[in-house]
């Protein structure tokens, strides 16, 4: 169903790539509300830009697509990072004039009030932020474990399972002693020892605790630059991402 | 095509198989050099994880926005926005007759124009349905509408103009059903996705653990407000929506919005 779908759009864009267009105005829509959600373009009407993106379609971007696509992605998706590329740029020109305080939707205790908008508002910033974690397979697993310290969210089973073994015992164990329930009291360094100490055999090198904060803190920042969007339109800071984190990982396990 | 860009980064390919392969789940099918490059690199990173939730969205989305009946969408634009595309309809046209007709090189571009003319002569640009008359022609390659047959649906205009009032919102699909933990509100009616017919008095009503003063506030598709009321009960009674339509209602109090819902007026 997929496949013919996707071969009758690549039928489209080689004989009627308006009908192409048409087709695809709700993913130019849903891109260009994105866009609007993070408080780009607010003095343009919706519409406007969506006409605008189509013209630009259909005057030349069509064409490239003809050009460069391979078949190597799904028509959809190539379309999608085109349209998405087009508002960039067109974003780009007219940068928010204050970036978002994120605040507005996160706050310190999960049961807070938010009203429907504020919840999709949540909801999306949580799937952006699991984009940043999926999109690193290689250190994931390492990655969430980190996360979970600096942020102090109690570990489960699922967080280490691919970690033990025989020789790992004594570490596993000190982790659960410690980390699978509130470790407020707890100070960073000796959360970070215990992780190291984990590692270190994992990986058979010497990993210190203090070497293994900064390089969450470097994963931190680095998913704050991602969040807050190239031009901005968030404004994380180290705290706020620790409470996006907590929605996340309530969330997402 | 190279894996990587002139600046030594992924290009618009490995941009685009990534984030499809996170959605499918199936990362272990990229090469190794482009999964480090991603765990070293913020700016690819960033713009993979861009994709990705855009793609989830228009995955999420899809069912409401293809729930149309599979009826024909029909974009209307604005005059300005009208002419612009008339001409690059026009000037798309030409471009692909002459392409895919070399041997026609000879004929003035104003003959084209008039023959192709009829691919935007209306205010409105169709998806035509499968049964359109425009046949993809891969061997010609000719995508010039056939003047006999043009590809603007044959439906009355009317019925164009409310096919047109059928696309949904995607601002308000992503809020259907959704109510506040605050406020519960429970025994909705008329359920999301509810029909009605054109003569019909709508009730809409809802139960509400305290009285409060509320508003009730019903939206055509395009998000422009047709009734605002302001309600002391749990119920509200309508017979306005008479044009044929998808319709959002919300029930907000004076600090938030505490229900969003639609219903369709059947043609
Ligand atoms: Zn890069």
């Amino acid at each position: 169903m997929e496949k013919e779908k996707n071969e009758q759009e690549l039928q489209w864009l080689h004989h009627q790539p308006e009908r192409l267009i048409e087709a695809y105005q709700p993913v130019i829509e849903i891109i260009v509300s994105s866009f609007f959600k993070k408080g780009f373009f607010n003095s343009k009407d919706k519409m406007d830009l969506v006409q605008e993106i189509n013209l630009q379609l259909l005057e030349s971007k069509i064409e490239k697509i003809k050009a460069h696509f391979n078949n190597s992605v799904k028509l959809r998706t190539y379309f999608s990072k085109v349209v998405y590329n087009t508002c960039l740029e067109i974003a780009r020109k007219n940068p928010p004039k204050s970036p978002d305080d994120p605040g507005n939707i996160l706050s310190n205790t999960p049961d807070n009030y938010r009203n429907p908008m504020q919840e999709l508002a949540l909801k999306e910033e949580t799937l952006r932020l699991h984009g940043c974690l999926l999109a690193l397979p290689k250190s994931r697993l390492k990655a969430t474990l980190c996360l979970k310290a600096i942020a102090k969210i109690p570990f489960d089973q699922q967080d280490i399972q691919f970690l033990q073994s025989p020789k790992t015992e004594p570490e596993i164990l000190s982790i659960k002693e410690n980390l699978f329930a509130n470790y407020s009291h707890l100070q960073l360094k000796e959360v970070f020892g215990l992780i190291a100490d984990l590692y270190k055999k994992i990986e058979g090198k010497s990993t210190e605790g203090d070497s293994l904060r900064k390089w969450t803190n470097q994963l931190l920042d680095r998913f704050i630059y991602i969040m807050n969007g190239n031009p901005p339109h968030a404004a994380y800071s180290r705290e706020t991402m620790k409470t996006l984190l907590q929605y996340y990982f309530a969330e997402y396990g | 095509m190279n894996t990587f860009d002139n600046h030594n980064h992924l290009g618009t390919e490995f941009i685009t198989r990534y984030a499809e392969a996170m959605l499918s789940g199936k990362l272990d099918n990229l090469p190794n050099t482009v999964l480090d490059h991603v765990e070293s690199c913020e700016m690819c990173h960033a713009e993979i994880v861009e994709l990705f939730s855009i793609l989830s969205q228009i995955e999420t989305q899809s069912q409401s926005v293809s729930g149309d009946g599979g009826k024909s969408r029909i974009i209307n634009l604005k005059p300005i926005y009208r002419l612009a595309l008339v001409a690059a309809v026009t000037a798309l046209a030409i471009f692909f007759y002459f392409r895919d007709n070399p041997n026609l090189q000879h004929q003035s571009v104003q003959e084209i124009a008039a023959d192709t003319s009829s691919a935007a002569n209306d205010n409105t640009l169709e998806i035509a349905e499968e049964n359109t008359s425009q046949k993809p022609a891969p061997n010609t390659g000719n995508p010039l509408p056939d003047q006999e047959n043009p590809p603007i649906s044959n439906e009355p205009e009317q019925d164009q103009l409310y096919a047109a009032n059928f696309s949904p919102s995607d601002d308000y699909e992503a809020l259907i059903g959704t109510t506040v933990r605050s406020a519960a509100v429970t025994d909705i009616a008329p359920k999301a996705g509810s029909h009605f017919n054109r003569q019909e008095i709508i009730t809409f009503s809802w139960d509400l653990e305290k009285s409060d003063l509320f508003y009730v506030t019903i939206l055509n598709n395009r998000e422009e407000i047709i009734i605002r009321q302001e309600i002391n009960g749990s119920e509200f009674s309508t017979s306005k929506l008479t044009t044929p339509g998808l319709y959002y209602w919300k029930l907000e109090n004076d600090a938030e919005i505490l229900y969003v819902g639609k219903i369709l007026i059947d043609q």
